[in-house]
């Protein structure tokens, strides 16, 4: 028996018949295929069983992918078995009498039997809408709004079948706030059902296609078409089955017209949400934002509102819960932060090149002190001179505290701020002199009281007070203790413990989500009025992006990627159509075949097929780019002469991911070439020893790309004949190319495949000394390989040579 | 009336040749969901019949037999434009695809494999692709490009896989 991969030399049909057979049943599998393919594979299959056999091939490799990539129908069929056993206890025969319309009195043996093989059947049958409709299969019904959405009722759980819900992935380090209420992968989830996890992220598919993504801390409450957010934060990606997805939040809703959008409810009233696909209508609960309360928004835009306000954004995509969710969990071992950059070490936390005061602070043998003035009730305050963004990576402060004197009716407290302005709020209320906007993780005692309090608020601006949430449940700041307090800040979470410093395991420990975006972005400590604070020490650390774990993509950057590949590889070359018409087609390989066709090239250094083309090069050091090393070349078997008839090369490439590194990759084509490196001092060792060169020299240290023709006569000359720059966009790396050489002429375009605007052409005259004749070969240079693909040389018959020369 | 012990021959002989059965359906109709709706049938009817299934001989053929019956009972609900491959081909591609020459099924574990090796974002669109009632089109949607420019990317990709497939059987010494 044999593999779909297996196929008998002597049977084997031409590889362009292989290859066509393939992108035939491509186009029919996915559902794109034209009348005209439709023949043609007809045509295909009729000729003899080798090209069925490749047609077979083909088919077992999509049918491979169904049960593989797809694991669909393993999963319906034990998921609908599990739900028929469960109903089977009760209703034995519930399941026949569905589907079958008759009554069973199987053993259990054979329920189960049944079960397992009727159960696709029962897909089939909700999925078939000409038989949901038929009322002899009363229990199968279409559910409202979507056509798409049909599934078959149970008796006893009239909702439990309607519009399913699966668990897709549970990341690894999820914790759920009750075991008990907890999900299992693969496990439908039933509305009106609530998921509430403390971290990590749950993702459900809805039947409809909706995909959403739980961030915790989320509590999330479950809808047949969406559900109602709590708290925390998801992720949407809706489907055209889908619109109308509806997420509510405690002060609003969030309609999909579409799209991908992000929701996030943090823990003081605020809503938001952004929108990165499509479009999406917000309904804030408040009846003057528009007159139908509606506010529509589209792709890039951002609205945060709570009862008292809405504001506009951008949506920026560092705010996502999903980005946000890659991050390392809050933590506050100070080991845990050991790959945080540390902004201040201990030793240096009063240094005024960092910090600037705001009140009474001084220094003193244990640290630095913050004495607050009881009778100008100002609140003293270290702010840093910096600003620190905590969307480009987390910011963890630790401070080591103690309060040196405490009479029995002080306040105590103390504060760590973040996303906070520099001033002070200075209104004529109780909290003028907190900072005008910020963050604050506050550990004070209550007033009056022997509790001790943690407290987080927001500040959302100068003339409005703090929005807090406290947390009680232990006791008030104590005299001479030395305290551990650790805030931890993603740009949206927000966690702040406090320990004795010499137990740090032993913390009080509380986060919040807060959806503010701060105004400025510095940090402070603060004291209290009544008295003094010792800050010991003071840590502030910085997670760089690039410390962190491997952002995982979003959807939209997923989305946009995936765009564009599918536009780069259905885009045709449009510089062929610069190739005349009476152009003969004299090579061409797509490098699609196992093997490099040796008898249409030779190599020269590391070339070789890579997944159905030529990589010019291996992987290397990302930073070693040498161009003294000889470089890879591909090389035609066959040498032609331009005098003969022009020459068209046409082909692509894509530079590696490391082009723009050290001196900068490169790629160059060439006619006329020898098959031997040439001689001498400097790079010109590592190029073939004559020929005609165009080459794409990538920006690495210049502002735009390099386009040049040179002209190399013999092993120690090389001639630079014509240059030109080429606009560099970074985010492609693919381009086509298309080199043109009359035998007194050459010229070269290279054209970037993502932006065809971007493209240039350069054009020379080549001297009497160049060589006549040789081959064409494709280059690129040590330490950085490129990929090359879908080569096609034409030439033209007749002898343009004399005509085509620019008038001396 | 089959015994219980027919009755888990039965099941075992049927999710063991389900993954052959899909190819076959497939090879006979290869557009869309016809195969997935015409398998649904065919399960039902095997099990009706299995009385008739003489044991220990080829069920994958006795399937197939079936399978057949009920692609080309698919095919007349269709109508003559709506199919895809001529009648005469249909039946030498039953035939061919019925044989032992090719089995997915044993592919499958390389496959799984080669799937890993594939860049998160080729993988996560390939298993997309793959996911019930999802079509080629609702995907392209989702991307902001044609069906028919992903239909070419998910190609560039199946063609990757096979070649890794037949690298990973080639090592094991399997083909």
């Amino acid at each position: 028996m044999k593999a779909y991969g297996d196929m008998e030399h002597r049977d084997d049909p031409k590889h362009e018949t292989v290859d066509e057979i393939a992108r035939l049943v491509d186009a029919v599998v996915d559902g794109v295929v034209t009348d005209e393919q439709s023949h043609r594979l007809n045509e295909l299959l009729g000729r003899s069983v080798v090209e069925r056999r490749c047609y077979l091939r083909c088919i077992a490799m999509h049918s491979a992918l169904k049960s593989t990539a797809g694991n669909q129908v393993g999963r319906r069929i034990e998921e609908l078995r599990q739900r028929l056993e469960r109903n089977r206890v009760s209703q034995p025969d519930l399941y026949p009498r569905l589907v079958l319309g008759r009554r069973s009195s199987a053993s259990l043996l054979r329920a189960a039997v049944v079960l397992f093989v009727v159960s696709p059947l029962a897909l089939y049958v909700a999925s078939r809408s000409d038989l949901a409709r038929d009322p002899a299969v009363g229990g199968i019904v279409q559910s409202p709004g979507s056509s798409r959405q049909r599934s078959v009722v149970a008796a006893d759980h009239p909702s439990s079948l309607l519009d399913i819900v699966r668990v897709v992935r549970i990341s690894p380090q999820t914790l759920w706030s009750h075991p008990n209420e907890s999900f299992a992968m693969d496990s439908v989830v039933r509305a009106g059902s609530r998921l509430r996890i403390l971290e990590g992220e749950v993702e459900l598919l809805y039947e409809n296609g909706v995909n959403l993504i739980l961030i915790g801390p989320v509590d999330f409450v479950l809808h047949e078409r969406g559900g109602t957010l709590r708290r925390g934060g998801l992720m949407a990606s809706v489907p055209q089955a889908g619109h109308g997805f509806t997420i509510d939040t405690p002060n609003g809703k969030v309609v999909d017209l579409g799209t991908e959008f992000g929701v996030m409810v943090d823990d003081f009233g605020v809503s938001e949400v952004s929108v990165f696909k499509g479009i999406v209508e917000a309904f804030p609960s408040r009846p003057d934002v528009a007159r139908d309360g509606k506010i529509q928004l589209s792709e890039g835009s951002a609205l945060q509102w709570n009862k008292e306000m809405v504001k506009s954004l951008e949506a920026d995509p560092r705010r996502l819960p999903v980005t946000l969710a890659s991050y390392p969990r809050p933590t506050y071992s100070h080991e845990a932060e050991s790959n945080a950059i540390p902004i201040v070490p201990g030793g240096i936390m009063a240094d005024s090149d960092f910090w600037t005061s705001l009140g009474e602070t001084s220094r003193s043998a244990d640290g630095v002190v913050l004495e607050g003035a009881p009778v100008q009730e100002e609140v003293p305050y270290l702010v840093s001179r910096d600003q620190f963004d905590p969307t480009a990576g987390p910011l963890t402060v630790i401070c080591d505290i103690r309060f040196p004197q405490l009479a029995p009716d002080d306040v105590p407290s103390f504060s760590i701020l973040t996303r906070c302005a520099d001033d002070r709020s200075q209104m004529d209320r109780s909290w003028r002199d907190i900072l005008s906007t910020c963050v604050r993780c506050n550990f004070r005692s209550a007033n009056n009281e022997t509790d001790g309090l943690l407290e987080t608020s927001t500040k959302y601006e100068r003339d409005r007070e703090l929005t807090s949430i406290s947390w009680g449940g232990f006791r008030r700041p104590q005299q001479g203790v030395a305290y551990r307090l650790v805030m931890r800040d993603d740009g949206v979470n927000v966690s702040f413990a406090v320990s004795h410093r010499e137990q740090q395991l032993i913390a009080k420990t509380v986060t919040c989500r807060s959806l503010f975006q701060g105004y400025k972005n510095h940090i402070a400590i603060e004291g209290w009025k009544g008295g003094k604070v010792i800050v010991e020490n003071v840590q502030i650390h910085q997670s760089k992006n690039e410390d962190l774990p491997a952002r995982r993509s979003t959807r939209f950057d997923e989305r946009v990627a995936t765009r564009r590949e599918a536009e780069q590889e259905s885009r045709a070359n449009e510089l062929s159509k610069r190739i005349p018409s009476d152009a003969k087609l004299v090579v061409a390989d797509d490098f699609d075949a196992p093997h490099l066709n040796q008898n249409l090239w030779s190599v020269l250094g590391d070339v070789h097929l890579s997944e159905g083309a030529v990589s010019l090069g291996n992987e290397r050091d990302p930073d070693h780019i040498d161009t003294f090393h000889p470089r890879p070349y591909l090389l035609s078997r066959k040498a032609f002469a331009p005098e003969e008839g022009t020459l068209f090369v046409l082909g692509r490439i894509e530079f590696d991911e490391n082009y723009l590194n050290g001196y900068g990759g490169s790629f160059a084509v060439m006619s006329r070439c020898t098959d031997r490196y040439g001689e001498g001092p400097e790079w010109a060792v590592s190029a073939l020893s004559q020929g005609i060169r165009c080459n794409l020299w990538p920006a690495a240290t210049r502002a735009d790309h390099n386009i040049e023709i040179h002209e190399k006569t013999g092993p120690n000359s090389l001639t630079f004949l014509r240059g030109s720059g080429l606009k560099v966009d970074r985010t492609s790396r693919c381009y086509f190319f298309l080199m043109e050489d009359s035998g007194g002429r050459a010229n070269i375009t290279f054209q970037n495949i993502a932006d065809p605007a971007i493209s240039q052409t350069i054009a020379c005259d080549t001297s009497d000394a160049a060589p006549r004749s040789g081959l064409i070969g494709f280059e690129s240079c040590w330490g950085s390989r490129v990929i090359l693909d879908d080569i096609q040389v034409f030439q033209r018959p007749g002898n343009p040579t004399s005509d085509n020369r620019t008038p001396q | 009336m089959a015994g219980d012990d027919r009755i888990a021959e039965f099941v075992e002989l049927y999710s063991r040749y389900y993954p052959r059965l899909q190819y076959y359906l497939m090879a006979l109709m290869p557009s869309a969901n016809d195969a997935a709706d015409v398998l649904q049938e065919v399960s039902l009817t095997l099990w009706k019949k299995f009385d008739t299934y003489e044991p220990n001989t080829n069920f994958y053929a006795w399937a197939c037999k079936v399978a057949r019956l009920q692609a080309l009972k698919h095919r007349e609900r269709l109508g003559k434009s709506a199919r895809l491959i001529d009648d005469a081909i249909l039946e030498c591609l039953s035939d061919e695809a019925s044989s032992d020459e090719l089995d997915p099924a044993v592919s499958l574990d390389a496959l799984a494999r080669c799937l890993e090796r594939l860049s998160e974002r080729h993988r996560s669109l390939i298993r997309k692709r793959y996911q019930p009632g999802v079509s080629v089109s609702d995907l392209a949607f989702e991307a902001g490009c044609s069906a028919n420019a992903l239909s070419k990317l998910l190609g560039k990709i199946r063609r990757r896989l096979m070649d890794c497939v037949e690298r990973t059987l080639a090592s094991e010494g399997r083909r």
